[in-house]
């Protein structure tokens, strides 16, 4: 850390000697980015923009590896490239953005590792609350989704107080996924629903036989199924998901090149364009995310055309 | 006269107020149209380095084959054992021969079971057809209805010492619904128990038990460990999301221009690839 802090101050000290001429040009440089940057967004705009976004953050490690830093900071770049990569999409129109942050499965790496994401993680969430740039900004609500008792008690209440303080807006939503696994959001989602049902179904036995007969035991199960058919349904189901306000996402970006879903919205994301791109989260900027939203204009006019399908489908099943 | 005056005046400046705003939204639109323009222009760019972009790698492809033998070698170290495919309803429609080819090549890499899926189920209710069409093909393909029949036949063909790869038909009812089926279950069966032994409602499920409910609906499968998704677009159209934690998915193109190289290019990708399950 302090090696990291002389690196930066010698950073400082360089910027500083600069000339004024290099200064001017730098910060031509940068305008000249940012107005192509507006173009672009201009442009793009024109087309069809996906309303709900899932980023799966990969290579974060493999980046710190690749610049002989120690894997841990990896996570580091990353934060800085969500944060610049969130701004492009919430510029770009984008109305709701999930990102896998930390899965159940994370747990198993190395202690110290576990120990820095969630520090990184308590951290920036405190941040998020205290600056409130951009939440406030963009009028972004912030929701941290997942199985939130295996998180220990600093990370967990800076999440419930991130959560709490940016429940009022309305513009955006952020979806930070930790700890998460789908398997497990799908399996939590059908106890809800059973709870829901066998609860209803209690009361409604309880009023017409009194309290606890247990005389009647011939309901078969094949006939207990056949009286759930209409109150446990897929759309049952769907409504005790994480992502219940957002719906599905239209498109998922998974960086780094592999086509993985590693446990990630799998019930949410089988009508949703995958894009994958080579290089590492980090390294991840505005132009891959304008290659990504390419890529599914493209193919939106078939996609839609593949959920009206499965809309006829579904009334000819009904 | 005054009211008729006043009358009048609102009436101008109401019609006034209309004019400019039609003049905005005129300019609003020559804006749009130009942005429009652009973004085409943008697309049909892209579209044209895509294009190049191909014809430079299949020429390279073609210059260095050797690169390629050496790649089907590594191969051997890690193959597929269960593969899904997704493929897209028209193309199952007209391209049957394509599929069966497509099975018999994946029989050929070892492949042991195939979980094969379009989204409307014509694959389902053309069973008949490829049976006789994979009989005639004299091949050790058996179709399958459910994970247990795989189990059945796979016991059965150790017996005989014949490989046999058994192949399951999926449709968009096996995904979602299937959930939900296994979620009926799982109510009854906990009612009963509520109604026979008096236990609280509030047990917790497991992953195991949505399993368990899964194979009593008559909709479990295992997992593929490759997903070789056909078709126009990159997306699984509804594939049993159950089945898909840590596959891993390979998009091909559409199955009319499948070759069988491109297929064992697909596999040798899949052997390049460590998972490494979260840690």
């Amino acid at each position: 850390m302090e090696n990291k802090c002389n690196v930066f101050k010698m950073e400082v000290e360089v910027a500083a000697r600069r000339s004024f001429v290099s200064r001017c040009i730098a910060s031509i440089a940068f305008a000249i980015c940012e107005l192509l940057r507006r173009w672009f967004i201009w442009i793009i705009t024109a087309g069809p923009i996906p309303k709900h976004v899932a980023i799966i953050m990969d290579g974060n490690r493999r980046y710190a590896a690749r610049r002989q830093m120690e894997k841990t900071s990896g996570h580091q770049f990353g934060y800085d490239s969500l944060m610049h990569t969130l701004r492009d999409c919430f510029d770009l129109g984008i109305k709701c953005v999930s990102v896998y942050a930390f899965s159940i499965e994370n747990f198993k790496r190395s202690k110290e590792e576990v120990a820095t994401l969630m520090n990184l993680m308590q951290e920036k969430l405190e941040a998020l609350i205290e600056k409130e740039s951009m939440v406030t900004e963009y009028g972004i609500r912030v929701q941290v989704l997942g199985e939130l008792s295996l998180l220990p008690e600093s990370v967990r209440r800076a999440a419930e107080k991130a959560m709490a303080m940016s429940r009022g807006n309305e513009k955006a939503v952020l979806n930070i996924f930790a700890p998460y696994t789908s398997t497990q959001e799908i399996v939590k989602a059908v106890e809800n629903v059973r709870h829901e049902v066998l609860t209803r179904k209690i009361e409604v036995h309880e009023k017409i036989h009194g309290f606890h007969s247990q005389d009647d035991d011939d309901g078969s199960i094949t006939e207990e199924i056949h009286g759930l058919q209409s109150s446990v349904t897929e759309d049952e189901i769907e409504r005790h998901l994480y992502t219940a306000d957002c719906g599905e996402p239209q498109l998922l970006i998974r960086t780094s090149g592999e086509i993985r879903l590693s446990n990630f919205l799998l019930w949410q994301s089988s009508f949703t364009f995958l894009y994958v791109t080579p290089v590492l989260w980090p390294e991840f900027s505005f132009w891959q995310l304008v290659k990504a939203i390419l890529d599914y204009q493209k193919a939106y006019p078939l996609l839609q055309q593949k959920k009206r399908q499965l809309k006829s489908l579904i009334s000819r099943n009904a | 006269m005054d009211m008729s005056l006043q009358a009048k005046n609102t009436a101008y400046s109401e019609k006034l107020i209309q004019g400019t705003a039609v003049r905005t939204t005129g300019g609003r639109e020559i804006w749009n149209i130009l942005a429009l323009f652009c973004w085409h222009a943008l697309h049909l760019t892209f579209i044209v380095i895509a294009y190049v972009a191909t014809i430079i790698n299949k020429s390279w492809s073609l210059l260095f084959a050797k690169e390629s033998l050496e790649k089907s070698r590594a191969s051997q170290r890690k193959k597929p054992q269960i593969v899904g495919v997704v493929i897209e309803s028209e193309e199952a429609e007209t391209e049957m021969s394509k599929v069966c080819k497509l099975l018999m090549w994946l029989a050929d890499v070892g492949v042991q079971h195939v979980s094969l899926y379009d989204m409307e189920g014509l694959l389902k209710q053309s069973k008949r057809s490829l049976e006789k069409t994979l009989g005639n093909l004299n091949t050790q393909i058996q179709l399958v209805s459910t994970w247990e029949e795989h189990e059945k036949w796979t016991s059965e063909s150790q017996s005989t010492e014949q490989p046999i790869m058994t192949v399951e038909l999926l449709s968009i009812c096996d995904g979602k619904e299937g959930i939900a089926k296994a979620a009926r279950y799982l109510c009854a069966n906990t009612l009963q128990k509520i109604n026979s032994e008096g236990q609280h409602i509030d047990l917790k499920l497991t992953e195991a038990d949505i399993n368990r409910g899964l194979e009593a609906a008559g909709c479990a499968g295992p997992e593929p460990d490759l997903l070789l998704v056909f078709g126009f677009t990159r997306c699984l159209l509804g594939f049993p999301a159950w089945r898909l934690p840590f596959t891993e998915i390979i998009y091909m193109g559409m199955l009319k221009s499948l070759t069988l190289d491109s297929l064992l290019n697909a596999v040798d990708e899949f052997s390049t690839k460590n998972q490494r399950y979260g840690k």
